[in-house]
């Protein structure tokens, strides 16, 4: 009947990661708050920024890089917020604790739906800055980093935003934990950015480049190494 | 009472600093009268990092102990870390103005200070905002333990990477502005200075921790009213 | 040389930074001496009502 295969840890473990991204996805379909919530924010971050720096083609140049990483920023931290502030209003965190599931499931799944939220945030919002600044950011490296950047910001967010959704004023608590611990990845980011749309040479941008991988892959194995403990609490 | 000893010494220490600061010290040759504040800049700097290592090992004793004291001086030490950072960065900034022409700029020693400047103040905000059931107060006491990685790293950034600060003990770096060489004077005056720092840093310690205590006793004191 | 003006001319800056440092360590101590009278006063107001309320019941 059952074959051994089905109920294996590994296969179970994937099941609730999908479970739980197919969970969030759904309801954002249905209620498509999230998303509409983030694509009109960078909207308006972006357009704020238009008319603030309303410079010569130089200056502009040198902002735009700058310029989207921040609207990358303010918008993948609206959304952390609401990964786990959803999941606290149901009370439905109680509910997946006790489930006979790994947690780091949990966590994987609530960051590959975060991410996703962010990739299509980014989908929308690089188009709209190669219109509004004109720069060529159809670069396949360019477009590399910018997954990867993102990757490492939503790794610490998600996580953190699990000890913040714990705190009474939640909302302002994950910015404050994550801004911090955030910043050598946002800096590499924009360097390397920078670096690859003015065509520098690898060598010039290396640095930054690992720097930004080296992160992704320390806080893969801090994410999954404390979040047992931090989400038992 | 021994406190009260300790702060009228900690007060008599820091005018007899002050002293060692205008008067004792010889004037450097280059950057003239603002090179003094580099006195109380490295013992801020230093008191801090004091400071945050109190922190990290009160952090490990309160997991291992569940003692409720360690936590107090933890969270404590991490305060007063705070305001010796924020001295230190201040007192940097102003010290940079005349010699590098510009209040700030993200070099690897101001970036990874300010790091650590907002780590431990992020530590303050988790430790007031979550309640104080004593499960909870072990993500503090981790994130304790985890912020301190950023201590070593801001010290050490001077020596890891290429940078405008100066390096004054050791060798000195070719691309550092306001370098100097230190003199007997101004060693002894940098000695005094970190010793009236280390000594101010466990008075005022020893204050707060007395303060959590009856800040937690009160706390105790209200949910029991409220409980009756 | 970086200074555009002579020696004499950063004693400002040194003011400067003499008058920030003690603002900060001293507002920290006149915070933490105000914390300090408030809880006292706090702790005694509890314990005077905590020993009415004893007495009542």
């Amino acid at each position: 009947m059952y074959n051994n295969n089905q109920y294996t840890k590994t296969s179970q473990y994937w099941r609730a990661v999908r479970t739980i991204i197919w969970k969030d996805l759904s309801i954002e379909m249905r209620k498509k708050t999230l998303v509409s919530a983030l694509l009109i924010f960078s909207v308006m971050v972006t357009l704020v920024f238009t008319f603030a720096l309303d410079l010569d083609k130089v200056t502009k140049d040198n902002v735009a890089v700058g310029v989207l990483w921040v609207t990358f920023v303010f918008s993948s931290t609206l959304g952390m917020n609401q990964t786990f502030a959803n999941e606290k209003n149901q009370n439905s965190l109680e509910g997946m604790l006790l489930s006979p599931i790994d947690y780091t499931a949990i966590f994987v799944g609530k960051f590959i739906s975060t991410y996703i939220f962010v990739i299509i945030v980014e989908i929308i919002v690089v188009p709209m800055f190669y219109i509004l600044y004109g720069i060529q950011l159809f670069s396949p490296l360019f477009l590399l980093i910018v997954l990867l950047g993102s990757f490492g910001y939503t790794l610490v967010g998600t996580l953190l935003a699990s000890i913040a959704t714990r705190t009474q004023a939640r909302e302002i608590m994950l910015p404050i934990l994550l801004l911090p611990v955030a910043m050598p990845i946002i800096i590499a980011s924009v360097q390397c950015s920078n670096a690859i749309l003015s065509g520098a040479h690898w060598g010039e941008f290396s640095n930054a480049f690992n720097l930004v991988i080296v992160y992704d892959i320390i806080f893969i194995g801090v994410a999954i190494m404390t979040f047992d403990y931090l989400i038992q609490e | 009472m021994r406190l009260q000893l300790m702060t009228v010494s900690s007060l008599i220490l820091i005018i007899l600093s002050v002293y060692m600061v205008l008067i004792y010290a010889p004037r450097e040759i280059i950057m003239g009268d603002v090179q003094r504040i580099f006195y109380y800049h490295v013992s801020s700097g230093w008191i801090a990092a004091l400071a945050f290592l109190v922190t990290l090992i009160t952090s490990i004793m309160f997991l291992s102990t569940q003692n409720k004291s360690y936590d107090r001086v933890a969270m404590s030490s991490a305060e007063i870390g705070v305001i010796f950072t924020t001295m230190n960065i201040v007192s940097g900034s102003i010290w940079a103005r005349p010699v590098w022409n510009t209040w700030w700029t993200w070099d690897p020693r101001l970036t990874t200070a300010t790091i650590m400047w907002l780590l431990y103040i992020a530590y303050l905000f988790l430790h007031a905002g979550l309640e104080g059931h004593d499960r909870r107060r072990h993500i503090t006491a981790v994130y304790g333990i985890v912020a301190f990685i950023s201590v070593p790293l801001t010290f050490m950034a001077i020596r890891i990477w290429r940078t405008i600060h100066p390096v004054i003990i050791g060798s000195a770096d070719p691309d550092a502005e306001g370098q100097f060489d230190m003199t007997a004077r101004m060693t002894v005056t940098l000695l005094f200075t970190v010793s009236t720092f280390t000594v101010l840093y466990f008075t005022i310690l020893w204050h707060r921790v007395r303060i959590q205590s009856l800040f937690e006793y009160m706390s105790k004191l209200q949910y029991q009213m409220h409980n009756d | 040389m970086l200074l555009e003006n002579s020696p004499a001319d950063t004693s400002n800056y040194l003011i400067l930074g003499f008058t920030i440092l003690a603002i900060i360590s001293g507002g920290y101590c006149i915070y933490l001496f105000n914390r300090f009278s408030k809880l006292k006063q706090q702790v005694s107001v509890i314990e005077k009502s905590n020993s009415i309320h004893n007495k009542d019941t």
